[in-house]
């Protein structure tokens, strides 16, 4: 039986051969859902993201406005400390609400009971995996771009309200960049961020294998514990020396790559794992 | 005829046990209602996961209108889980713009109209919905697509007498002519009578499957008294 015809979806296009894939499934259709998945997880994800850059966004002028005062004082007045304080906490909030609320999603949408319906939608794994993370990225690339221009506002009103005192525009920042540093800083930028948003999902795919009850401990203990002790092996073993070769000059670019394929590696076992985990072993609560 | 739905040598293993043990299963696309019936656990519910897609067999083959499950298929079934399956967060308007976009046979005039006779407002938060509105509204949604299969897992269990009237009410003014409807339930006696079609599961075997009418004369018993009788020891 050909569905393409029984079909009314599928049955209003008539679209020549070359339209259809080895499935015979329509491109034009394909495309069509996954700008819809896409669309939906942006609207979902981005309001809330867009109140925490105005939260920023509100704090960066009230530390500009409250610079004056510090200047005029010549120390820090309870008041600019306080603003200090939750800039900082406003700079994290930022950075991770995009992920948390990402996260959240991802099992919500995927693993409790919202489940059935996001799995009986006419869109397959790969489309439902790619929606979420490209919106999470969008979230987390906004929240970067917007963090790091209001820390530049901040650093900026510094400066030209203490000019060279702050020794900041003394700093020789621009020292040592090759056309070659510019690509490297360029990859890590990119790679990070999404090595991130599939190893949050990889993470949630694999919190799944617990209890409920113990899956907020899996989270938040034995994922972050690995990554402090990932990160602690790495400061014993460059206080043992064992990278001196890294900071030789070809070494530095030896070390960018290496991170750079262990990035890769992250991403590609992320995306398997999840993909294996909502297609083959799903298990719906 | 061709089948609507074609299980061969289908089996799926939840670690050590095994919920369908080499089912082989044809219905015919007729139209009409189909009863899958069967006690708790022998294997309804999987089988369903196993049509809609949410599971992959361990053994065998399954597919719906000829076709391997996969993007295709899930566009042309609407599926009921057993399970509250909306969104908590969203407003019943908010939820009927989804099912709108994602699914492009969803009528949603039919869908208005069904959630208005009910008299749910449509600016209400689905969690503050009673659990038996929340079911409601579900099957609203789901019989609210032009799909060539229903596939409606426990509509009337857990609900009470009044809204199992609602719903089965629902299920045949709203059920179109042409498709099929796949219903799974242990509550029998309440729907036989709508049932061209059944499929008794036991252990993860289908035991009987055939022509309601058939088999009502074939056995001289109705189909509840049949399944109390197959299943009186389980």
């Amino acid at each position: 039986m050909d569905l393409n015809k029984n079909n009314s979806v599928l049955n209003e296009f008539n679209l020549p051969p070359e339209d259809y894939d080895s499935t015979g499934q329509v491109r034009v259709l394909r495309k069509r859902m996954l700008k819809k998945l896409l669309k939906h997880e942006l609207k979902s994800l981005l309001p809330t993201t867009w109140i925490m850059l105005a939260v920023l966004a509100s704090l960066t002028v009230l530390m500009v406005v409250s610079m004056d005062s510090y200047m005029a004082e010549a120390q820090l007045t309870p008041f600019l400390t306080v603003c200090l304080v939750l800039y900082i906490y406003a700079l994290v909030a930022v950075m991770v609400t995009p992920l948390i609320i990402a996260s959240t999603r991802y099992n919500k949408n995927f693993f409790k009971g919202e489940g059935y319906l996001t799995f009986s939608m006419p869109a397959s794994v790969e489309e439902h995996l790619f929606a979420k993370h490209v919106s999470a990225l969008v979230a987390f690339f906004l929240s970067s771009i917007v963090a790091l221009v209001c820390v530049a506002v901040v650093i900026g009103a510094v400066v030209y309200a203490g000019g060279t005192d702050t020794g900041i525009i003394e700093e020789p920042v621009f020292e040592g960049i090759t056309p070659l540093t510019v690509i490297e800083a360029l990859i890590r930028m990119i790679l990070i961020p999404i090595s991130i948003v599939c190893g949050v999902g990889a993470i949630e795919c694999w919190a799944q294998k617990f209890k409920k009850t113990r899956q907020i401990v899996f989270r938040v203990v034995i994922a972050y514990c690995l990554i402090i002790a990932f990160e602690t092996l790495l400061i014993l073993l460059e206080e043992k020396g064992v990278f001196a070769f890294f900071y030789t000059p070809v070494g530095s670019h030896v070390a960018v790559w290496l991170e750079i394929f262990m990035l890769i590696g992250v991403i590609v076992f992320s995306l398997w794992y999840e993909i294996r985990r909502l297609k083959k072993k799903l298990d719906l609560k | 005829m061709s089948n609507i739905i074609e299980c061969r040598n289908l089996s799926k293993d939840y670690e050590d046990v095994r919920a369908l043990n080499g089912v082989n299963l044809c219905i015919p696309d007729a139209g009409g209602i189909v009863g899958l019936l069967g006690p708790n656990g022998s294997g309804k519910t999987t089988l369903i996961k196993l049509l809609t897609g949410l599971l992959q067999p361990t053994e065998g083959n399954v597919e719906i209108a000829g076709k391997k499950i996969g993007v295709e298929t899930k566009a042309i079934v609407s599926y009921l889980s057993d399970t509250h399956a909306l969104t908590d967060t969203y407003t019943v308007a908010k939820q009927l713009d989804f099912f709108e976009e994602f699914f492009d046979d969803f009528d949603s005039e039919k869908a208005k109209k069904m959630i208005s006779e009910l008299g749910i407002k449509f600016k209400s938060k689905i969690k503050t919905l009673s659990k038996g509105t929340k079911e409601k509204l579900s099957l609203i949604f789901t019989l609210s697509r032009n799909a060539r299969l229903f596939i409606l897992d426990e509509p009337i269990a857990g609900v009470d007498p009044a809204a199992r009237d609602y719903v089965l009410r629902t299920i045949l003014t709203q059920k179109n002519a042409n498709a099929t409807m796949l219903i799974s339930t242990h509550l029998i006696s309440e729907i036989e009578q709508y049932f061209d079609y059944v499929v008794f599961l036991k252990e993860g075997n289908v035991i009987l499957e055939g022509k309601a009418n058939e088999i009502k004369e074939r056995e001289g018993k109705s189909i509840d008294e049949l399944f109390r009788e197959v299943f009186r020891w389980i």
